[in-house]
Order: structure tokens, then C-alpha cells, then sequence
């Protein structure tokens, strides 16, 4: 098992990850990390109208080995 | 229970955590603590992480946790797990099997825990002559759905930091009803993937949703140890209301 840091943007801040989970391997870390990054965007909505959100893992030597990131955008149709 | 030494407990009465919250709940004739007080004589501990009793089993013997955590779960096809209820102190893990035979889940020891074993003819006898005890294990199985309904709730419809505060709200409160608090803190010796199980979300977020908690101050959980400085605080935020628990209705 591996300790990987999973730092979050969520549009209105960003947090490094002081705890890190215990992983397998790099493959279940992006996988965690691609499901912490829907969780959060389903938590963070619908408040705003953009927001950019992403996930970088981080080993516990400080490499950053994968990011995952996802832009939503919504518009009012017809009102000025 | 393979491999746990049975050994012969007096439980003293006020110890007794079923006794304790049994009489939160409601009025117990001496002749009924007697009978509670003999059933949790042969107690047993168990390993944390051992199966107490698996999804498909018939084994006919009802579990009551002592001392300890134990979780009911369910294993998806995938691997994951999700963790339904967590059996503190007091609760009974399976009293349905007396009556449906099999189990449609499994209940796992979370750490070391005292589990009492009950055969089946013993709960058929409790129902067959102490009636005021079959009320308390009716009781004890509509309390349990109660909580079900509240996780489906939480799980379904809370977002994550007050799922997640509605969750530790509950284990004080049941915990308090046990005598297993200790100030303002409680031990729970979940693994931070047990929580995320328990509350449906992400390690990630999880881990996310628990250091924004502890930056409001409302709730931490760190080293096993849930500290809630204001419980009435941190119970408005997370809209909690104990009455589905119904402790405390004695009357």
C-alpha cells in the first residue's frame, strides 16, 4: 500500500490533502481520484454558473502523477 | 466466534449495555434484568475484522455486542462494500435470523469486541415466557429499521459535511444512552475507508468533508476519536433529531 495526496479545486478554493489515503497502486489512486472529483462537483452544484474543478494526486514524494479536472458551465437561454 | 475462548462474565447490571438501554426505553421488572443479566453470563471476545456471521448463513445463534463495534455490510459484485449499520454496545446483530433462518447480510467485528452468543431456542424461549422482553427485542428490531430509514436518508439526500455530522451526532447520542462516552468524546476505530463506506462517498471526499468539519470546530475525528465540543451546535448543523432513536421514552 502507497500514500497518495489528493488535492482538490472545487472554483472557490483550492486545498492541499494534509491526510492522504492508502492506496494499491497509481491505477486505484486515479480512479479514486476521478470519483472524489464527481462527489465533489455533485456536492458543490448547483451553486454558480462556472466553476472549473480538479483533482491532482500527489505521491509522498511530492510528484504529482496525475490530474483529472472537469469545467461546467450553464447559461440562462432567452433573458437578457 | 471460532478460536474466541469463552469466558465466564458477571456482568454487573449497570455494566450491562443492553440492560442500560433497554431502561432509556422503557420498564424492566427485576425478574426481566435477571434474565438479560444470565443470557450475557457466557461472552466471548472476538478479533477485530473476523466475520461474526456471513450473507447466506443459518447458523441459528443471535449476536448481542458487549463491548466493541461490529457493522452490518454488503458486498457489491465489484469488491466495494457498503457498511449499512454499525452495532455498538447494547445492540443485537442478527435477532431477525430467530425468525427469517437466513441471513441476508453479513455482520463483521469492526475491533475487539465482547460478543454474546444466543442460541435460537433461548430467544424462542424469551418470547415463549418473558413477554415484557419480547416487547424489548421488538423494540430493539423497529429501532434498528428506524436508524435504517434515517442512514437511507442521510446516504441519499444530505449533502456530504451534514451527512456526515448527522452521522456522528447519532453515534453520541447512542453511545451516551450506553454510558460509552467519555466528556465530550467517543472512540470509533473506523479505518477512514470504513467511514466512506459508511456514509457513501469517495475517500477523497470523505477525507475532504471531515478536515472542513474539523476547520468549523463543530466536529473532529481524528486517532479513533470523535470530539464534539458543542454537541446542540454541532446537532443544528447537521439537522439532527434523535427521535427516531427513541431512547429516553421510559416511562
Amino acid at each position: 500500500m502507497t500514500r497518495y495526496y489528493f488535492d482538490v479545486i472545487d472554483g472557490l478554493r483550492s486545498g492541499s490533502d494534509p491526510d492522504g489515503l492508502e492506496l494499491a497502486n497509481d491505477e486505484d489512486a486515479r480512479i479514486e481520484a476521478i470519483k472524489g472529483l464527481v462527489d465533489i462537483v455533485a456536492d458543490s452544484l448547483p451553486d454558480g454558473a462556472t466553476r472549473e474543478f480538479s483533482v491532482s494526486v500527489r505521491t509522498s514524494a511530492g510528484v504529482q502523477i496525475f490530474e483529472a479536472e472537469i469545467a461546467f458551465t450553464s447559461r440562462w437561454l432567452g433573458k437578457d | 466466534l471460532k478460536g474466541g475462548a469463552v469466558i465466564e462474565m458477571d456482568v454487573k447490571q449497570q455494566d450491562n449495555a443492553l440492560i442500560r438501554k433497554l431502561q432509556s426505553a422503557m420498564r424492566l421488572e427485576d425478574e426481566d434484568v435477571a434474565r438479560l443479566t444470565e443470557l450475557c453470563r457466557e461472552a466471548a471476545f472476538v478479533e477485530g475484522g473476523r466475520d461474526l456471521i456471513g450473507e447466506g448463513d443459518a447458523t441459528g445463534n443471535v449476536h448481542l455486542v458487549l463491548e466493541g463495534m461490529a457493522c452490518r455490510y454488503k458486498i457489491l459484485p465489484d469488491g466495494k462494500r457498503s457498511i449499512v449499520a454499525l452495532l455498538v454496545p447494547g445492540d443485537f446483530c442478527d435477532l431477525n435470523i430467530a425468525i427469517l433462518g437466513r441471513m441476508d447480510h453479513s455482520i463483521a467485528t469492526i475491533e475487539r469486541s465482547l460478543i454474546v452468543r444466543i442460541p435460537r431456542h433461548v430467544i424462542d424461549n424469551l418470547i415463549e415466557e418473558y413477554p415484557r422482553l419480547t416487547r424489548a427485542l421488538w423494540w430493539c428490531s423497529l429501532v434498528d429499521e428506524a436508524t435504517l430509514r434515517e442512514w437511507l436518508v442521510n446516504v441519499g439526500r444530505r449533502p456530504a459535511a451534514r451527512r456526515m455530522a448527522h452521522f456522528f451526532c447519532e453515534l453520541y447520542k447512542r453511545l451516551e444512552a450506553v454510558g460509552r462516552l467519555e466528556g465530550n468524546t467517543y472512540h470509533l476505530p473506523l479505518s477512514q475507508g470504513q467511514l466512506a463506506d459508511v456514509v457513501g462517498m469517495s475517500g477523497v471526499h470523505t477525507n475532504r468533508t471531515l478536515q472542513e468539519l474539523r476547520r468549523t470546530g463543530l466536529v473532529s475525528f481524528e486517532r479513533n476519536t470523535v470530539s464534539i465540543p458543542g454537541f446542540e451546535q454541532l446537532a443544528r448543523f447537521a439537522e439532527f433529531d434523535p427521535g427516531y432513536l427513541h431512547l429516553g421514552e421510559a416511562s
